[in-house]
């Protein structure tokens, strides 16, 4: 949570309260990426928290990643990173992108997520339910925000 | 405790609103304060500022009900706009560089400018003078500009893509837009926008006027033409916002954004600021030429200097009106799909452009047979 | 790291090119589309796959049977049972047990088979008019497609991936209770596609993004191979179900719609018969469910001899078609899997050919691509040890060439 610190508190209020998400597939097999999908419909609505699903990883806050990341998508899901505007959260939903699930030992996959970029939220569940995405959003936020006031507590 | 922390935004509000009458009232007589009280808080910078936020939640959150779901926070547009400001400014390598800087900032400044013409209390916006809706007709060309050279400067094929769609945009609805905000201004008599707002002709007073006993029922034939253009003029409007079905300049889903794919942090702060204010700004020079603006008939131009109640009465209906303008731009994006740039240009060409024609021709028809009492 | 695409060719015929993926919002999946534009003209389109190539049919040698079946799942989200359904059907055709299947499982996989493409079309129709920007049909058909969805919950247990199949019939059963409880809701869900029907194709701004657009002729959809409802809005008739019945097809009574336009209304309209059609078989198939509760599965040994297997099924996408080899071991000796989309893509890329650039989500949208289950394969060149991606125009001209002399699509 390093991002947060050194912003006053209606800063972080403001980051917390609007995350912008982005969707990427690093190989996924779609179960994870239509639940993502299902979460911004009638029944779940993500909306109610400020969440916005934007095409271009220039306007996201938070990058949902599905799936083990494939090699030929490896330079691409670096570069999507790269260009997201700092402070980003990357979330890996799916037991895929958590852990490789199924995929672990195949010769094509970067094995899980976090051997290409830094993760900071784990979803997993295969695919997780729309709650859970919600809930793993959320959590994120309560991190985020706590992880801000640890840190300014640390530097009084 | 807990009430006024889950209400902060709308009790703020509140105390801001109170806080302005008081300082209004403080400084009712003095010529040296008042003024700048008008342009900075009421209904200047802060209130356009406001309305702009607000009524982007507005559009969101009906947008959201029509669908079924419960759409965003009262709070929503405010913590969108804070957390831009606060994202990394990224300038990617090989956008031109004083255009892409500056566009944002200049359409900020262009939005603010409309929306100081819009009549809001009194009669009078905060600049008026003669001629003056021609003015802000140049001024939304204006935009329009802007929005091709900001899509022409981030040197992206998307970008580039929607700058030459917003242009091709720009120019089909403009004549539209231009003509049906000129057929009561026919009818007033005025190029003036306060004095097309006090007119006993516009759509809301004419059977208003009616029922008082100003007109004959005769008259009551320009509400044809009338309804006409203000259908044309909400059509426009959709397009100059960049809403669907009108909004294939910023296609999220085919063009990734258009010409706003490369803005980040600030400058898309400023991009989308400057869009919401141009929805409330529209929306008020459409209540004011079309629906009389904050007056309910010649009622608002008999207020006094102390007349609290008479002013309240006044910006409650021009909220009303401008809520029920933004609420038929909404009605337009959620029971349509988006249409494909030749398919604009052809509704605005072949459609909409003679609709306005004949609108104002039945008008000036009308003022010929039947005349203006 | 380096990139393995070759760069963007020189624009020879357009004035400049858009790429289109693999992160795009249109679709959501890795693909990428290198389009060479004129104006709004599409001149040319370039194809890159390989973006979701993950190597299952390599992991599918390196599990035993039983526990292929969930990897056969994993192939794609979306159509998650018809892929499990066709390697079951495969593995069962390879260990000489198809005709022994009882006649309840057989029943209960038509019935998983109907819900999965019922969610399936609906998710492709809401997506639809997201892609038009129709954002208000795309909440309200995924509103109901979570009717669907509860149903499939209730039954097995899942939203996704259901996990029905298993080799030698089905792994859970569908009570009396349940049954009372489904079919209410399916009627109910008739009616709101009913509606969607109607909304669908009385909205002018939507059908005009439509009609005569991107058309596949009935030659053309003959000449590219095209499987499903693409072809079948093309006029086609080639629905497995009918032509090759699998389990319980063939005593159960329905129609296979054809629409003869071929153009993008032509395969919404296709599919939004389809659904209900499908709701009907559903319906139909619970209502005449037979056999006793329980009797669901045969007992199947762990090793299956020497022996191959091939089993078409038409997954919602189309024709999906799977492959087994045994070698007497608990593994398969070799998978193969030829998925719908796959079959689909070189007429994508000629209908591609000659749009407009707001096009472009409609028209790849139209064909369903479902690319989790089309990337199977990624092309090594030898000499370098590089994997070399396959273009649309290799993809073409190989479809042509296959065509005409009856060889393989895949030969270098
Ligand atoms: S976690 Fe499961 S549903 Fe999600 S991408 Fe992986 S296999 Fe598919």
């Amino acid at each position: 949570m390093a991002k947060l610190i050194n912003k006053t508190k209606l800063v972080v209020d403001a980051l917390t309260n609007s995350p912008f998400v982005g969707h990427l597939n690093c190989g996924s097999c779609n179960g994870c990426d239509i639940e993502i999908v299902a979460a911004l419909t009638p029944r779940f609505d993500i909306e109610r928290f400020g969440a916005v699903l934007q095409g271009t990883p220039r306007h996201c806050d938070v990058l949902l990643c599905t799936g083990p990341g494939t090699r030929q998508m490896e330079p691409r899901i670096r570069r999507l990173f790269e260009q997201m505007p700092e402070p980003k959260f990357i979330v890996a939903v799916g037991s895929c992108a958590s852990t490789g699930h199924i995929y672990q030992e195949t010769y094509s996959t970067c094995g899980k997520l976090d051997n290409i970029l830094p993760v900071t939220a784990y979803i997993p569940g295969c695919p997780p339910r729309p709650e859970a995405i919600i809930d793993g959003v959320v959590k994120l936020i309560t991190l985020a925000r706590q992880g801000a006031k640890a840190t300014e507590e640390e530097e009084d | 405790m807990s009430f006024i922390k889950n209400n902060i935004y709308p009790i703020f509000l509140i105390a801001t609103g109170i806080f302005i009458a008081a300082l209004f009232l403080a400084f009712q007589g003095s010529e040296a304060i008042l003024p700048w009280l008008k342009y900075f808080l009421f209904p200047g910078v802060l209130f356009v500022l406001l309305m702009g936020l607000f009524y982007n939640w507005f559009d969101r959150k009906m947008f959201a009900r029509m669908q079924n779901r419960i759409g965003p926070r009262f709070i929503q547009p405010v913590y969108d706009m804070l957390k831009l400001l606060a994202k990394e400014d990224i300038t990617p390598d090989g956008v031109d560089k004083p255009e892409f800087d500056w566009i944002p900032g200049i359409q900020v400044i262009l939005a603010f400018l409309v929306a100081f013409f819009v009549p809001v209390y009194a009669t009078f916006g905060l600049i008026s003078f003669e001629g003056d809706l021609i003015f802000v007709m140049f001024l939304l060309a204006l935009v329009g500009g802007s929005v091709f050279l900001m899509g022409w400067a981030t040197n992206n094929p998307y970008g580039l893509l929607g700058a030459s769609r917003a242009a091709v945009a720009e120019f089909s609805f403009e004549i539209p837009l231009g003509l049906s905000l000129a057929g009561p201004a026919i009818l007033a008599g005025s190029m003036r926008i306060s004095e097309i707002s006090v007119s006993k002709f516009s759509l809301l007073n004419l059977p208003v006027n009616f029922f008082a006993g100003q007109v004959t029922i005769i008259h009551l034939v320009y509400l044809i033409p009338l309804i006409i253009l203000f259908a044309v003029s909400i059509l426009a409007a959709t397009a100059l916002l960049e809403k669907v079905p009108f909004d294939p300049a910023h296609a999220e889903v085919e063009i990734v954004g258009g010409w706003t794919v490369e803005l980040t942090g600030k400058k898309l702060f400023f991009t989308q600021l400057a869009n919401f204010i141009m929805e409330f700004a529209l929306a008020g020079i459409i209540a004011a030429v079309f629906l009389g603006g904050p007056g309910i008939n010649d009622f608002n131009v008999n207020i006094g200097n102390w007349d609290v109640l008479g002013y309240l009465a006044s910006i409650l209906s021009f909220l009303i009106k401008t809520t029920v303008i933004v609420f038929l731009i909404t009605l337009m994006r959620t029971l349509h799909s988006r249409i494909r740039i030749d398919q604009l240009v052809q509704y605005f060409w072949k459609y909409y452009l003679p609709i306005s024609l004949i609108g104002v021709f039945l008008i000036l028809v009308f003022m010929g047979t039947i005349g203006v009492v | 790291m380096t990139e393995y695409a070759p760069p963007i060719p020189e624009t020879p015929e357009g004035d400049y090119s858009i790429s289109i993926g693999p992160q795009h919002p249109t679709h959501k999946e890795p693909i990428r589309f290198i389009f060479q534009v004129k104006g709004e003209t599409i001149e040319h389109v370039d194809l890159r796959i390989g973006f979701n190539h993950r190597g299952i049919e390599k992991a599918f040698e390196q599990r035993t049977w039983n526990q292929n079946l969930y990897l056969a799942a994993r192939l794609c989200g979306i159509c998650s049972a018809a892929h499990q359904f066709a390697y079951a059907q495969a593995a069962e055709r390879c260990a000489k047990i198809y005709d022994e299947i009882p006649e309840r499982a057989q029943y209960i996989r038509v019935i998983i088979q109907e819900l999965e493409r019922i969610q399936s079309h609906m998710l492709w129709y809401g997506v639809l008019a997201h892609d038009t920007g129709f954002d208000t049909m795309f909440h309200l058909t995924w509103r109901d497609r979570e009717i669907v969805n509860d149903i499939l919950e209730i039954i097995s247990g899942n939203r996704v991936n259901y996990a029905m199949w298993t080799i030698g019939g089905v792994r859970r059963d569908i009570s009396r209770d349940q049954i009372t409880n489904i079919i209410p809701k399916l009627k109910d869900l008739r009616k709101k596609c009913d509606y969607h029907r109607d909304v669908m194709m009385s909205e002018r701004s939507f059908i005009a993004r439509q009609e005569n657009v991107a058309i596949l002729s009935t030659e053309d959809a003959k000449r590219f191979c095209a499987v499903g409802p693409t072809a079948r809005a093309s006029n086609v008739n080639c629905d497995v179900r009918k032509i090759d019945p699998y389990c319980a097809y063939n005593k159960i009574d329905f129609d296979v719609p054809l629409w003869d336009q071929g153009d993008i209304f032509g395969g919404l309209s296709l599919r939004l018969d389809e659904t209900l059609i499908s709701i009907d078989m559903a319906i139909q198939a619970l209502e005449n469910l037979p056999g006793n509760p329980g009797d669901i599965k045969i007992r199947v040994p762990r090793k299956i001899d020497p022996n191959e297997g091939i089993q078409r099924v038409e997954a919602p996408r189309g024709e999906d078609i799977h492959f087994v080899r045994s070698n007497g071991s608990e593994k398969p000796d070799r998978h193969k899997i030829r998925a719908p989309t796959f079959a689909n893509l070189p007429s994508l890329v000629h209908r591609l050919k000659g749009c407009q650039v707001a096009d472009i989500p409609p028209v790849i949208r139209v064909i369903d691509p479902c690319i989790g289950c089309c990337e199977r394969t990624t092309f090594v060149d030898i000499k370098t040890g590089k994997s070399i991606d396959l273009s649309g125009e290799h993809l073409i001209s190989r479809t042509n060439r296959a065509h005409r002399l009856g060889t393989r699509v895949l030969e270098f």
